[in-house]
Formats: C-alpha cells, sequence, structure tokens
C-alpha cells in the first residue's frame, strides 16, 4: 500500500469511528428542514397560525413560497452554516490529534507528515462536499414534499451550481481552520478562527467589499445579500483560491518545521 | 554501515524565553546496547527523545541515527525506528486492534498478521475489540508499545516503557525488551524513573542535569562508582564506635528508620566483614546487625545529582 493510500484509508478509518462528522451531517439537515417549514408557513400563514407554527402577531418578510426564494434560502444555509459547521468538521479531523496527544504517532513516522495534512485536507473536502449533495438532494425533496411552486429546471440548475460553487468554495478556505488548529494544538484556535471570519465576512460585505473578502464570496455567491451586494467575479475567486493555497502551504509548513511539544 | 545506532553531536536546544533544555549533549550508543537515559524532571530527557526524532529542531548541533542525519524528511530512517514519547496515546474512540491497525498502515508494514501477532505478544487479546479510551492506563502502555513495534524496529526509542504497568507488566516488558536486544539486536534508548528497573535493565546508563549529560557509565563501571558500606548495628553504638576507632577503622553515624547505624567504607572492613565482628565481639559490644550495602541506582543517582546542585550553588 502506497503511504497516501495508507494516510487516506486511515484518516478514513478514524472519521468514520468518530460522532463528529456525524454530527456535522446531522446538524448540516436542519438547514433544509428549517427552510422547509419557512415555505410551508410563507405558503399559508393562517394555517401556519392555526396549527401554532406561527405566532399570531408575528409577520414574515422572508418573501414567498416558491423554488427560486427556497433555493436561495438552501444557498445561504450551505455558505453561511458551512462556515461554521465544516469549521467543525476541520478543528476536529486535525485538532483532535493535539488533544489527544496521538500527533506523536504521526510524526516520526515512513508515512510523511505533508501526505498526513493532505490526507485529512481529501477526508474533510470529500465529507464536506458528501454533506453538501445530501443537504441539497434533503432540501429538493422537501421542496418537491411541500409542492413549492415556481420551479424552472434552468433556474434550478443556475441555483444549484451557485450553491456548490459556494459549498465548494467554503470547504476550500477550511484549509485557514487547518492551520490555526495546528498552532494552536486543539480546536479552541480553529474554532475563534471560524467565528472571526464570519464576522467580517458579514462587516465587509455591508462595507461593499465582499465580493474581494475570501471568507464573504461564498455566501455573496449562494445568494446572500442578493442584489444589495456587488457580485462576485473571477477577481473573486481568484482571491479565494490564493487564500486556500497559502492556508494549505502554511499548514503544510507548520507540521514539517515547527517544534511538536505536545 | 554505521556501528553506532545514535550519535549526537553537540547537540542543543535552546526554547523561547533563555530556556537551555539541550546542552551540547554529544552520546553515542552502539548497536544492540540498552541505554537509559536517567534525570529528574525537566533535566531535558523528553527535549533530548524528541530531538532524537525530529520532533523538535535542535538550537546548535544535530542527531544522527545508524549514520544518518535526523530531519523532518528523515521518513525512510523512521522505518527503522520505533517510540514511545512521553505518555502513551491512542485514539479512544477506535478499538485496540484499530489503533495497532492504523500503525500497521502508516508505518507501511503490509503483513496484517503483524496487528494479530502484536496484539497477542503484548497479551492484549482480551481488549483487542475494545475502544482505546475505555481499557486502562497499563493497557494503553501495552498498546503503545505494541506500535512501536509493530514494524520489528532495529531502534527503540521509549519514554517511560514501564508507565503504568502492574509489577507483573514490569518484568514481562523488561524481559520482551532484553530478548529483543539479546536476540535480534535490538538497541533500546529508554528513559525511566524507575531506577531499578534501570538497574536490571540497561547496559548503558547516562546521567542528564539540567541539560547536560553529567556521567555516562557502563555496567561495570556503575558497580565500580557506586557507593560500598559495611553497616553495623549495636546495642551500645557508642561502645561500639569508639572500639572501632580504636582499631584505626573511621566509622560514621547514620540513623535509620530511627535505629542508630554505624558504616564503615573502609577496604578492610569491606574485605573481611568477620574480622569487625570479632574485634566488636572481643570489645563486649556485639553487633545486632552486619550487613555489606551497595548503593542503589537511585541512591547514585539522588548522589551525584545533589553533588552537582551543591557545586552549582
Amino acid at each position: 500500500m502506497s503511504p497516501f493510500r495508507a494516510a487516506l484509508t486511515t484518516e478514513f478509518l478514524k472519521a468514520r469511528h468518530s460522532r463528529v462528522p456525524w454530527g456535522v451531517a446531522v446538524g448540516f439537515s436542519i438547514a433544509p428542514l428549517v427552510g422547509g417549514l419557512f415555505m410551508i408557513i410563507l405558503k399559508d400563514p393562517d394555517a401556519a397560525r392555526s396549527l401554532g407554527l406561527l405566532g399570531t402577531k408575528a409577520q414574515l418578510t422572508a418573501g414567498t413560497a416558491d423554488w427560486p426564494t427556497y433555493l436561495n434560502l438552501l444557498g445561504q444555509a450551505v455558505a453561511i452554516g458551512g462556515a461554521i459547521l465544516f469549521a467543525f468538521l476541520t478543528a476536529w479531523v486535525f485538532g483532535r490529534e493535539f488533544v489527544d496527544r496521538t500527533v506523536r504517532g504521526l510524526l516520526a513516522n515512513p508515512t510523511s507528515r505533508t501526505t498526513i495534512v493532505v490526507a485529512k485536507y481529501i477526508v474533510i473536502a470529500t465529507w464536506g462536499l458528501a454533506i453538501s449533495v445530501w443537504v441539497i438532494a434533503l432540501g429538493l425533496s422537501i421542496g418537491a414534499l411541500i409542492g413549492l411552486p415556481g420551479w424552472s429546471t434552468d433556474d434550478a440548475l443556475r441555483a444549484l451550481e451557485g450553491i456548490g460553487l459556494a459549498a465548494a468554495l467554503t470547504i476550500a478556505l477550511q484549509a485557514a481552520t487547518a492551520f490555526f488548529a495546528g498552532v494552536g494544538r486543539g480546536y479552541i484556535a480553529p474554532l475563534a478562527w471560524a467565528v472571526l471570519m464570519f464576522a467580517a465576512s458579514q462587516v465587509l460585505a455591508v462595507l461593499g467589499w465582499g465580493a474581494w473578502f475570501p471568507w464573504s464570496v461564498p455566501a455573496i455567491l449562494a445568494g446572500a445579500g442578493g442584489t444589495a451586494v456587488e457580485p462576485v467575479t473571477v477577481g473573486g475567486v481568484t482571491m479565494v483560491m490564493m487564500a486556500v493555497v497559502a492556508a494549505m502551504g502554511a499548514t503544510i509548513a507548520w507540521w514539517e518545521h515547527a517544534d511538536q511539544t505536545g | 554501515m554505521s556501528e553506532l545506532a545514535i550519535a549526537t553531536h553537540e547537540l542543543t536546544k535552546r526554547y523561547r524565553g533563555d530556556v537551555l533544555a539541550v546542552d551540547r549533549v554529544d552520546l553515542r550508543v552502539a548497536r544492540g546496547e540498552i541505554y537509559a537515559f536517567l534525570g529528574l524532571n525537566g533535566a531535558g530527557k523528553s527535549t533530548m527523545i524528541r530531538m532524537l526524532l525530529g520532533m523538535i529542531r535542535p538550537t546548535a548541533g544535530y542527531a544522527e541515527l545508524f549514520g544518518e542525519r535526523v530531519g523532518t524528511g528523515s521518513t525512510g530512517l523512521w522505518r527503522r525506528v520505533g517510540h514511545l514519547v512521553e505518555s502513551a496515546t491512542a485514539y479512544p474512540d477506535l478499538s485496540v486492534r484499530d489503533n495497532l491497525e492504523v500503525a500497521c498502515r502508516l508505518a507501511g508494514v503490509e503483513d496484517h498478521q503483524a496487528v494479530e501477532a502484536m496484539i497477542e505478544r503484548l497479551a492484549l487479546e482480551q481488549y483487542a475489540d475494545r475502544r482505546a479510551g475505555t481499557v486502562s492506563l497499563g493497557n494503553l502502555q501495552r498498546l503503545a508499545l505494541a506500535r512501536a513495534l509493530l514494524h520489528e524496529p532495529e531502534l527503540l526509542v521509549l519514554d517511560e516503557p514501564a508507565n503504568g504497568l502492574d509489577p507483573a507488566g514490569v518484568i514481562e516488558i523488561r524481559e520482551l525488551l532484553r530478548s529483543l536486544a539479546r536476540d535480534r539486536g535490538v538497541t533500546v534508548f529508554m528513559s525511566s524513573h524507575i531506577l531499578g528497573e534501570v538497574d536490571q535493565l540497561a547496559t548503558r546508563i547516562g546521567i542528564v542535569h539540567r541539560g547536560r549529560l553529567i556521567e555516562e557509565l557502563d555496567s561495570v563501571a556503575l558497580e565500580r562508582h557506586r557507593d560500598r558500606r559495611l553497616e553495623i548495628g549495636a546495642r551500645d553504638p557508642e561502645a561500639a564506635e569508639r572500639a572501632l576507632r580504636a582499631a584505626g577503622l573511621a566509622p560514621a553515624r547514620r540513623s535509620v528508620a530511627g535505629t542508630e547505624l554505624l558504616e564503615l567504607r573502609d577496604a578492610r572492613a569491606l574485605e573481611a566483614p568477620d574480622e569487625i565482628a570479632r574485634l566488636l565481639v572481643a570489645a563486649g559490644v556485639p553487633p545486632t546487625h552486619l550487613a555489606l550495602a551497595r548503593e542503589s541506582l537511585e541512591e547514585h543517582f539522588i548522589r551525584l545529582t545533589a553533588e552537582i546542585a551543591g557545586a552549582a550553588a
């Protein structure tokens, strides 16, 4: 077995046996369910009030109960929710080695540290994309079950393309979260980083720089902010890719060269 | 091919804050030796072990294993080295068997029977399917040792290998390490706080204090360096002391658990304790206790580190 295959199969083995990746999947599943609930309420607010789903004086301004609104909600959930939930997944995949002190077994090993880091990235990407596909599939099923109006295959494909790209970029940006899991030797630093970037992405989007700030780009691509924000261009996506490459390089350099005292 | 399993050259590590953890250590460990590295907490043992394994970069100097310089890119070298650094660790949500399976794959071991063989060798059969997070400290230590041995390394670098083991386990691991060194020529570099254990196992001992290697002895030299004395107990210690002094000897008095003992280090007394007994009987103070005592490694270690501390003060 090649060192890369060995590293990859062991990382998948660890992920399969832990509750955290499954917890992230369950947590993410809440997004289409809540989105579906909103659609039910928007579709018939009076019926929702009578069922106790909506307060008697509450007014919903989320939009109309149709496919474009629902897909937009789904996209935002994947991009914004993913920024936090994928950070949990990343903090676990990298940070647990320091918390459990199992990192010692990964350092002086015939399988190189770079190979192990790359294998961990692949596990995060695979798991993250699988969760995204699951959430989108669940969302589409819920939308069909509710009987939402306004379906257009072209519009839906365009929306799904945006959601898919947003998910991919959100997952790729976890490279920076991984770096902080190493430097902070645990869970706190990567999660603090994720929260900080989440807050910064909101503020910079409001200030009009969102299309260029890597951590704002996925949510804007997924439709967050609507027409109020500047659309993302190739330049914005390039910024994301540059941030990802820099973070991956920094993570690998840290694993290869930093003193490992944990 | 280098005859040395380990060689360090002026190996030094200075941490931020100007903490000198390891100070110009030159170490040579021949193949097949069982080398024990002793020191107080904070003496620099773990930093030294981590530098040998490429986990910490030296500030100055370098380490070589089998003649190859240690660096982060030394992946080929690690096929020949098994290690246990500080406390035993394992993936808590994986079974004991899966933990070994992970180690097996990462070590590039193709023979998957190796996992079962190691489970049997370290007596882990009963716990093989239990999650590692639920096994006792002793069994976790066995798992860590199994992982270190899994790829049949030529060099074992073990930090406290007997940690958490019960007395039977300590003997079992001692015999295992001894047989690996004797039968397969495996070199063992170990640190331990259990000096009695080290005393029985090590063929050479290095004592480190405040980052410096202050003494290095093989078992013969250690025997020579050890303090030997004749311990004498008597109902009237003062009278016994007078009798011994009158015979030209130089007894020292020591209180052990409330009992006054006289100690003689004169060559004459050490070579012929029966003469001392006769002398005391003739003086009317027959001995109630007469024993040749040898300084234990523990006592030797404490004496040496105390001398160094005293000299530095």
